[in-house]
């Protein structure tokens, strides 16, 4: 993984056998990773927080599943998608959003700005949101997780449960869709 | 690079750069703790038990030696039944004795070959015709009548050498044809 989470083996073994405050420590360490993916999917704050607690509380009760503390990452991030899935088909069921001129206007002067600057929360889940609105839920996935959180095909393979093949196509089609976004808009 | 790609690398970079924080970090770690508190203190007492019982299920280096001997009990299984039906083969191969069919009575070379075929599983030698039980038994009761019927032929003949011999010969000559 990219951001390689330093997690001592000792405090999943910990958590394995039962030990909540472990556990606390567990979270505090990895909840931002957990946070960032289901930003990034989903678009939105409170929806990604409702994830990282469902998240943990998921992983809570199947920590005892996982065969090695080695697989603990991928194991741990395939059930953020998995949630993001979930997520996304509920929103599937009730679509909310409408394109809106004002955020293509709040890209490009992103991009005139300084592209090093930091932008809020709020702000991105907006660019990301119209950028990845009319993608699938697992080209959603694959493209964070590949071109956000620079993840490779291998790992993004592992985590989403796709093949190689259909990850390197679903990343292809969605920076296909995103680009053709930002040509015409941008 | 295109200028479409360049775009696009641009916006990547923007959002690359623009991790998504966590805010109120503390608050959500807090919300999973109780959450977490809440479930264990709702634990029933069969679950407890169970969690006892079949708990070390979960240790993985139990449930590969559980899998390892599982896979020497199935091979053990599978050698132990080849072992099985080999003997059956062999020893359906062999002769039974039937003690409760020796027939104190018969000197006749008939009577012999009919105890061979009974011996033999009903199966007649010259290719695969069974006789049953009841038509050997029928056969055994007429050749006994005619033991009976004949007995003072038999006597007249033992007794006459010359009609003795004018016997074997016709008897002989009938074999004969018949081959």
């Amino acid at each position: 993984m990219p951001q390689q989470i330093l997690i001592q083996e000792n405090i999943i073994e910990n958590c394995r056998n039962g030990s909540l405050q472990d556990f606390r420590k567990l979270i505090e360490l990895i909840s931002p990773f957990a946070f960032s993916v289901a930003f990034r999917i989903l678009a939105d704050e409170e929806q990604a927080k409702d994830i990282v607690q469902e998240t943990m509380i998921t992983l809570w009760e199947t920590i005892k599943k996982i065969k090695s503390p080695g697989s603990f990452m991928t194991w741990f991030y395939r059930i953020v998608v998995n949630k993001c899935y979930d997520q996304l088909r509920k929103r599937k069921r009730n679509p909310e959003f409408s394109a809106d001129d004002g955020t293509w206007t709040l890209i490009s002067n992103k991009m005139s700005e300084n592209s090093n600057l930091e932008i809020e929360n709020k702000e991105t889940a907006m660019m990301i949101k119209i950028l990845t609105n009319k993608l699938s839920p697992k080209q959603k996935a694959v493209f964070v997780l590949s071109d956000l959180e620079e993840m490779s095909n291998e790992e993004v393979a592992l985590i989403t449960g796709m093949s190689r093949i259909n990850v390197k196509a679903n990343l292809h089609y969605a920076r296909k869709r995103i680009g053709e976004m930002i040509a015409k808009h941008i | 690079m295109t200028d479409e790609d360049k775009k696009y690398e641009q916006v990547l970079k923007m959002l690359r750069n623009s991790k998504p924080i966590l805010t109120e970090s503390d608050i959500v770690t807090e919300k999973i703790m109780r959450q977490l508190q809440e479930e264990k203190s709702k634990i029933s007492i069969p679950e407890l038990i169970f969690e006892y019982l079949f708990g070390w299920a979960y240790i993985g280096w139990v449930r590969r030696s559980m899998i390892a001997v599982v896979v020497v009990i199935v091979v053990l299984f599978g050698y132990q039944q080849a072992l099985i039906l080999r003997r059956i083969n062999e020893l359906s191969g062999q002769r039974i004795q039937h003690s409760s069919l020796i027939m104190t009575n018969m000197q006749d070379e008939l009577l012999n070959k009919i105890q061979e075929y009974r011996v033999t599983g009903w199966k007649l030698p010259d290719g695969g015709k069974s006789v049953s039980e009841k038509e050997i038994n029928e056969l055994i009761n007429s050749l006994n009548k005619l033991q009976v019927k004949y007995k003072d032929l038999f006597y007249l003949i033992e007794n006459d050498p010359r009609l003795k011999k004018y016997v074997e010969t016709r008897m002989n000559e009938s074999n004969k044809t018949k081959h």
